[in-house]
């Protein structure tokens, strides 16, 4: 079987065999339900294309016999449009194949489908015309061939059209004959008469070819099927029973050319063409109407040159009433870039003088190849004669720019919505390129886009600085030219669209940048203007450029002369001979060569009247590897440029500190790291650590540890720190390498950004990032305690207490001042650490303060205070918190706050807990109650949970041994707790001093 | 979950270099923004003022309110820019404090229609100084309406004594422009070279006086160059015969981009490459000028070896102050100063602590070696190029390959060299054979007789042209061009 992947592996694997001895299969072509097709060359070199019978179809006598006489029937078609059947023959394996002539080119459908469907009216009428003149032979020897269709048109690289499957309809019906007796239907629906799609093959004749050309014509005209439909059913229904559109209906085109169309497509057979020679003679008048050249085919080595053909157009709205322009007829290989014609373009001789959007100039280099053809330059262009036709196209290309544009501002460039949108953009641009023989051109003014005195796109803000900032630059024409890709485009769109504000390098303006990008198929025009400044700056810069111009220019003779005289007879000078031979022997020195025969040679040679060449060329011959190395590496290396340009960078701004004016190299440095620390934190990032590890490179750190801090300092701005903070406050990946870069980054910085700092504490969210710029405050906030007093009033609970440390670290008077401040925060948590920081924690303000914080009459309160206090190790509590839980009170809390206060403890001063803990744990009461039970059950489980001492252990043994004055509850907790210490003492080291007891 | 192997490569991003995330990080210049943001505001509001001042006495309300409005929004604008509105109407181009007006097209064609409208009166531009009143608006509108009434008083607005207005008329030939496409190719190098001087004289100047604004025509420039190379047109080779007439800063760095454009063709057709090429050349002394200052630029020595030490890092500065930090920049600020530094390896020792300098660096410095031979900044007397390439191929510090490379581009006997034929004809050499077999001869241009006769019109032979039965005259000497007092360049003008 030859179905799908698998029979085309088969085929792809015979690549390489030998048929019959003598043709060898070099590649597949196509693969087919009866047969597969491949390029073959002969052993005498020639090359065919080869059609392989498929091996289980060979093996039926009857099919064989039929593909053999079907194939043949082309040859009964004198005609160069047809495809000659050379020889035919049996492999060893019984496989008969065919010998055809080998095409070069591209499928008509091929064609049309690389221009949404359509093709040039010129190129269109060309092919049909051929298409008519191939059938007009056929249908004189009674062959109808049934099958017409885009896809069965095959137009040489030569401009042959060649019609293909000449009888292949019946051979399938012969294939399926044990399957389908009758009615089999031949054809394709999109291209079927009424006769075929009814299935009456008593009434296929040749106006059954007559309405496929009109199909054809029609589908290629306008890019759409006569029928309208969306499976080959429903097409071939409609086409059964519906009389096809007027392609008046459809586009606006001559009227001559309408009536040819619609009277192909008539749904009575009487009523169509009688013969394809009528038909051919109907379009040859319109061709002639419309001054549509023939499509001539050329030699072959014009063909492989790249040649176009001229050609009608059909503008994007399917007008059709205007002059032709050429198209493109050759094969892609890539999808990526053509969209249009070849680089390399010709023209017919006999084509229009004036062709579509720009005028078709024959610019001399039009015929070169495209490896010597220079670029394309705007001075090749000329948009005088522009049409409405071209006006209106262009005209909707960029105002599907223009809504381009604004979606991918509103939306982003991924939005499907917007790249749609560039989809439809570009397949205009293609299909306008498609239309021309020289490019879409346009002139540029202040405020438009224009075609001579028409303005074609007069963009509103912010798209009005286009064109604008283009005319201002200098660019006075601007063109796309046959070739284009879409990335091309792309590029070329977000170049004009840039923002020179604030996207161009302070050296580039829109020329420059044209110039850079290098672009193949976008051509430009422009002023150049060098002169500069007020007019009497420009008057003397013109007067310099005369005054340069003439000294070149000055006839200098009579002191040629002087001269000659003078010197004729020469004084002491090296003569050439020397000279020449001294260069070459240094330029020798490393060839390995004698230096002395190489002197001595360079001398004969000047010597003598015939130059010695092997000597100059060995001489001067430079390794063709070295040339490579040495055009690679003239490009930029990203890398080595960024480390060079930071060593670069840093010399710079140590002769600039020298000179008094280090900002004139730090303020470009900064003015790049705002710009990166906004849209690539983490870049902004690695161009700080390269630069500051560029001072390594100048020897001892210490020597440059002031400059290196200065200019970190200077490069690092407001906006900087502000960028890198809101990349570290992402909590993504690249969050956390900004604040693992922020947190170096401020290794180096002076103090030039506390201020800064201190002003966006409050707004950070993530707790990670506030710990780098506490550790740079503590580090070099001296100065600025007020500023951080002054954020105790919006600060919360956890900044707060961390500013009460920075302050602490500074330890300068006005720290102490600022400390103060904190002691009126609305955090009660903050006014403890600081009072405990300035007071102690026998502070009376500090109990108060707890105090008013514990006893607080809402438990949750209280309970927050707790937690808050363990959060921000308010130590300075501890004292404050043992004294209220051995206070009578604490038994009437609730048990949840008491495990909270206990556990406070624990956390704030280990140590004194336990020992209060053991102190509650034992204190059996007589009247002690329920609440005095819950406890010291709360503490024998605290301590069951902390504790590893010994002491605690033997306490709580004791507690659950006794039961006298404990409850039940109370020794199984401490039962419990004995259990959980156990083990934990078993490990812990020895005290030193309990040694001797656990002896 | 994901494995740390797979993340690392987000992680390494950064390693990717920081300059190729920079591409253009300018801040652009807020006053010329907003000078095009508000221009077509203020061209409207002359406009306006002007039209109604046409129809209606002076004394009319609607011309009173539209003066004390004008007055508002000039005032306005010069408050915010900092200066007075400057408006110049040069053919169909309208500019506002020499900015292009940026305008939609009815009000553009409206303010066209101004500056018609002013040139019957015979100016061209119109300027307001800041702090202008109502009434001043009003004698201005006044003027303007007399001129264009009366053609006896067409000058009135010319001659008109007002205080914060002035008009007046630009001569048009100084628009002029020059359309090179009507030049010849040697005439078009002839001229691009004498517009590059010009332009690269200013920029030192400016340089000089501490101004770091690397102008866009500089980057024109060596784009241009680049495209004139390709024409494959000898005269480009004839300017470096130019080289000892320019000395100056400007005449080095135009004479040493062109060497560096033909060096780097011999390597690479890229364009790019050699443009940036081009323009390390035209700002390899750019350090040297701010070393300088404004006072001592003009000076062709410095005497000093603390200077001359600074003058890699005062590049590095300049080049950076001037281009700011992305790709293209960063990379022709570490060219030029390589190139800078290695001239003076002697005082400083290999760049950068010995890292091999850049490639085109290399070929900077060697093609700036070579402008020394040719040109001595010290004044001494230049050798003949030939002589110079010899010196160049014995200097260790020039990579053998680069000179070999410049040899094959200039010819052994390079273009610009005075010969002697042993008949006693001179000739000066104009580059390599044409003939690709042969390039290592020369085509000459015969200027002078056997006898010493200026030759009218010179006369061309190709050295290396196959012989046939011809002899091709023997060159006997190379003149040395300390003593060319003639004029070598318009050999290759032709």
């Amino acid at each position: 079987m030859h179905d799908g992947d698998d029979g085309e592996q088969d085929c792809q694997a015979r690549i390489g065999t030998v048929l019959s001895g003598k043709w060898t299969l070099v590649g597949l072509l196509g693969v087919g339900g009866m047969a597969a097709v491949y390029s073959g060359r002969h052993r005498n070199g020639a090359v065919a294309a080869i059609k392989l019978l498929h091996a289980e179809l060979s093996r039926h006598p009857e099919i064989r016999q039929r593909f053999l006489r079907e194939a043949y029937i082309a040859n009964k078609v004198e005609h160069p449009g047809c495809v000659k059947v050379l020889d035919d023959d049996i492999t060893e394996q019984g496989e008969l194949y065919l010998v055809m002539e080998l095409l070069r080119g591209s499928s008509v459908e091929g064609l049309a489908a690389r221009n949404a469907g359509r093709l040039p009216v010129g190129l269109t009428l060309g092919i049909i015309e051929q298409l008519l003149s191939v059938l007009e032979k056929a249908h004189e020897v009674g062959i109808v061939h049934r099958d017409l269709k885009p896809d069965n048109l095959f137009l040489t690289d030569e401009r042959q059209l060649k019609v293909l499957d000449f009888g292949i309809a019946r051979l399938r019906e012969g294939a399926d004959i044990k399957q389908t007796a009758t009615g089999v239907l031949m054809g394709t629906p999109a291209f079927m008469a009424p006769e075929q799609a009814l299935g009456r093959t008593e009434s296929i004749g040749q106006c059954t070819d007559i309405w496929a050309v009109g199909g054809i014509l029609f589908t290629l005209l306008t890019g759409r099927g006569v029928h309208p439909g969306t499976s080959p059913n429903e097409m071939m229904i409609n086409a059964a029973t519906r009389p096809a559109q007027s392609l008046a209906r459809v586009v606006q085109a001559p009227i001559s050319l309408v009536k040819v169309v619609d009277r192909a497509l008539e749904f009575e057979v009487a009523q169509r063409f009688a013969t394809a020679a009528d038909m051919r003679a109907a379009l040859l008048q319109v061709m002639e109407e419309l001054g549509v050249p023939l499509l001539t085919p050329v030699s072959k080595a014009e063909g492989s040159a790249g040649r176009v053909v001229v050609a009608p157009a059909v503008s994007p709205e399917g007008s059709l009433g205007r002059v032709p322009v050429a198209a493109p007829v050759r094969e892609r290989s890539s999808a990526q870039v053509p969209v249009a014609a070849p680089a390399t373009q010709a023209f017919s001789p006999e084509g229009p003088s004036r062709a579509g959007l720009a005028t078709a100039v024959l610019a001399p280099n039009a015929t070169l190849s495209a490896a010597q053809r220079p670029r394309a330059s705007g001075a090749d262009f000329d948009v005088a004669a522009a049409t409405p036709e071209d006006s209106a196209a262009l005209r909707e290309l960029f105002t599907a720019m223009e809504r381009a544009l604004v979606t991918n501002t509103q939306y982003g460039k991924e939005h499907p919505e917007v790249v749609r949108r560039f989809e439809r953009l570009f397949s205009l641009v293609a299909s306008g390129l498609m239309r021309t023989d020289i490019g879409l051109v346009w002139n540029v003014t202040p405020y438009s886009f224009s075609l001579g005195s028409e303005s074609i796109w007069e963009p509103k803000p912010p798209f009005d600085r286009v064109p604008y900032q283009l005319f201002s630059d200098g660019i006075r024409m601007l063109g796309l030219v046959p070739g284009l890709g879409q990335d091309e485009f792309i590029t070329f769109l977000k170049l004009i669209t840039l923002d020179p504000a604030t996207e161009v390098a302070p050296e580039d303006d829109f020329v420059t940048m044209l110039w850079d990008a290098d672009f193949e198929h976008v051509v430009h025009q422009a002023i150049d203007s060098f002169a500069e400044g007020n007019q009497e700056q420009r008057a003397n810069f013109e007067r310099g450029v005369e005054d340069i111009v003439g000294l070149a220019q000055f006839d200098t003779s009579l002191q040629l002369e002087d001269c000659w005289q003078e010197l004729r007879k020469p004084k002491a000078e090296p003569s050439p001979v020397d000279t020449k031979a001294r260069l070459l022997r240094c330029l020798s020195g490393g060839y390995g060569g004698d230096a002395e025969s190489f002197a001595k040679a360079a001398a004969m040679e000047l010597e003598g009247p015939t130059p010695s060449d092997l000597v100059m060329k060995r001489a001067l011959e430079v390794d063709g590897a070295m040339l490579r190395v040495i055009a690679t590496r003239l490009g930029p290396d990203v890398l080595l440029t960024g480390d060079r340009f930071s060593r670069a960078a840093v010399m710079a701004f140590r002769d600039a500190e020298l000179s008094g004016n280090p900002a004139s190299v730090a303020g470009p440095l900064r003015a790049a790291i705002d710009g990166l620390s906004l849209a690539a934190p983490e870049m902004a990032i690695a161009m700080i650590e390269q630069i500051a590890k560029a001072f390594e490179s100048f020897g001892s750190l210490n020597e440059f540890e002031g400059s290196r801090a200065a200019l970190i300092g200077a490069m690092v701005s407001k906006r900087t720190i502000e960028h890198l903070l809101a990349g570290a406050e992402r909590t993504d990946k690249s969050g956390e390498a900004t604040l693992r870069g922020l947190t170096t980054v401020l290794q180096y910085l002076d103090a030039t950004h506390v201020p800064g700092v201190i002003a966006v504490l409050t707004q950070l969210t993530r707790p990670e990032v506030l710990a780098p710029l506490i550790a740079y405050l503590g580090r070099l906030a001296h100065g600025h305690e007020d500023a951080i007093a002054a954020q105790f009033l919006t600060a919360d609970e956890e900044l707060g207490v961390q500013l009460v440390r920075v302050l602490v670290t500074l330890a300068t008077p006005a720290a102490r001042a600022s400390i103060m401040v904190a002691c009126k925060s609305p955090h009660a948590v903050v006014r403890i650490e600081a009072l405990g920081q300035i007071e102690g924690a026998s502070s009376e303000r500090l109990r108060t303060e707890l105090r008013s914080l514990l006893e607080d009459k809402t438990e949750d309160v209280r309970v927050a205070a707790l937690k808050a206090m363990v959060l921000h190790q308010i130590r300075i509590a501890g004292p404050y918190l043992v004294l209220r839980i051995k206070s009578s009170g604490f038994d009437k809390l609730s048990k949840a706050e008491k495990r909270e206060a206990l556990a406070t403890v624990y956390a704030l001063a280990p140590q004194r807990a336990e020992a209060l803990a053991l102190e509650l744990a034992a204190d059996s009461q007589l009247m002690g109650g329920d609440s005095h039970d819950v406890t010291r059950e709360l503490a024998a489980e605290v301590l069951g949970k902390h504790s590893r001492s010994p002491d605690a252990l033997k306490a709580l043994r004791e507690i659950s041994g006794k039961r006298w004055g404990n409850s039940d509850r109370v020794r199984a907790t401490a039962s419990v707790a004995v259990e959980q210490i156990e083990p934990r003492t078993k490990t812990a080291p020895a005290p030193t001093q309990a040694g001797g007891r656990r002896a | 979950m994901s494995s740390p192997d797979l993340e690392q490569p987000d992680e390494q991003e950064p390693s990717l270099g920081f300059l190729a995330a920079c591409s253009a990080q300018t801040s652009g210049n807020p006053m010329l923004e907003s000078i095009r943001d508000r221009s077509a505001e203020c061209v409207l509001a002359v406009y306006r003022l002007v039209k109604n001042a046409l129809v209606h006495a002076i004394d009319n309300e609607a011309v009173l309110t539209t003066a004390e409005q004008s007055a508002q929004i000039i005032d306005s604008f010069a408050d915010e820019v900092g200066v007075g509105v400057t408006i110049t109407f040069s053919g169909d181009t309208i500019f506002v404090c020499g900015q292009l007006l940026r305008a939609s097209r009815k009000i553009y064609e409206a303010c066209l229609e101004l500056g018609k409208l002013f040139a019957r009166i015979d100016v061209s531009e119109v300027s307001f100084g800041r702090q202008l009143s109502k009434d001043e608006l009003l004698q201005f509108a006044q003027a303007v309406a007399t001129a264009v009434r009366d053609p006896e008083r067409r000058a009135a607005l010319l001659e008109a004594k007002i205080n914060h207005v002035s008009a007046r008329r630009i001569e048009p030939v100084l628009e002029r422009r020059v359309d090179d496409s009507s030049l010849t190719v040697p005439q078009q190098v002839l001229r691009f070279y004498a517009v590059s001087l010009m332009v690269m004289r200013e920029f030192y100047e400016n340089v000089a006086g501490g101004t770091t604004v690397l102008p866009q025509r500089v980057k024109r420039i060596s784009q241009r160059l680049v495209a004139l190379a390709e024409s494959n047109d000898p005269t480009i080779l004839g300017l470096s015969a130019m080289a000892t007439t320019h000395r100056d800063d400007a005449g080095r760095a135009v004479q040493g981009a062109v060497l560096a454009v033909v060096l780097g063709r011999q390597v690479t057709q890229h364009r790019v490459d050699l443009a940036r090429l081009a323009m390390a050349a035209l700002m390899a002394d750019i350090g040297r000028a701010r070393v300088l200052g404004a006072d001592n630029r003009t000076r062709l020595m410095i005497h000093s070896d603390a200077a001359e030490r600074r003058i890699p890092a005062a590049t590095a500065g300049a080049c950076l102050a001037s281009g700011g930090v992305n790709l293209p920049a960063a990379l022709r600020t570490v060219m030029v100063t390589e190139s800078a530094w290695l001239e003076r390896v002697d005082l400083l020792g290999a760049p950068f602590g010995g890292l091999t300098p850049f490639q085109p660096s290399q070929m900077l410095f060697a093609v700036r070696r070579l402008l020394e031979r040719l040109a001595p900044r010290d004044g001494t007397s230049p050798v003949s190029p030939t002589e110079a390439l010899s010196l160049l191929a014995e200097d260790a510090r020039v990579d053998r390959s680069l000179v070999k490379l410049l040899v094959r581009a200039l010819g052994i006997i390079p273009a610009g060299t005075v010969v002697e034929f042993e008949t006693g004809e001179w000739a000066v050499v104009l580059g390599p054979s044409r003939h690709p077999q042969a390039w290592h001869m020369p085509f000459v241009s015969l200027v002078t007789h056997p006898g010493g006769a200026a030759m009218d019109p010179p006369k061309t032979i190709d050295l290396g042209a196959p012989s046939d039965s011809r002899v091709l005259p023997r060159i006997v000497r190379i003149v040395e061009a300390a003593h060319n007092r003639f004029n070598v360049t318009q050999s290759f003008l032709g």
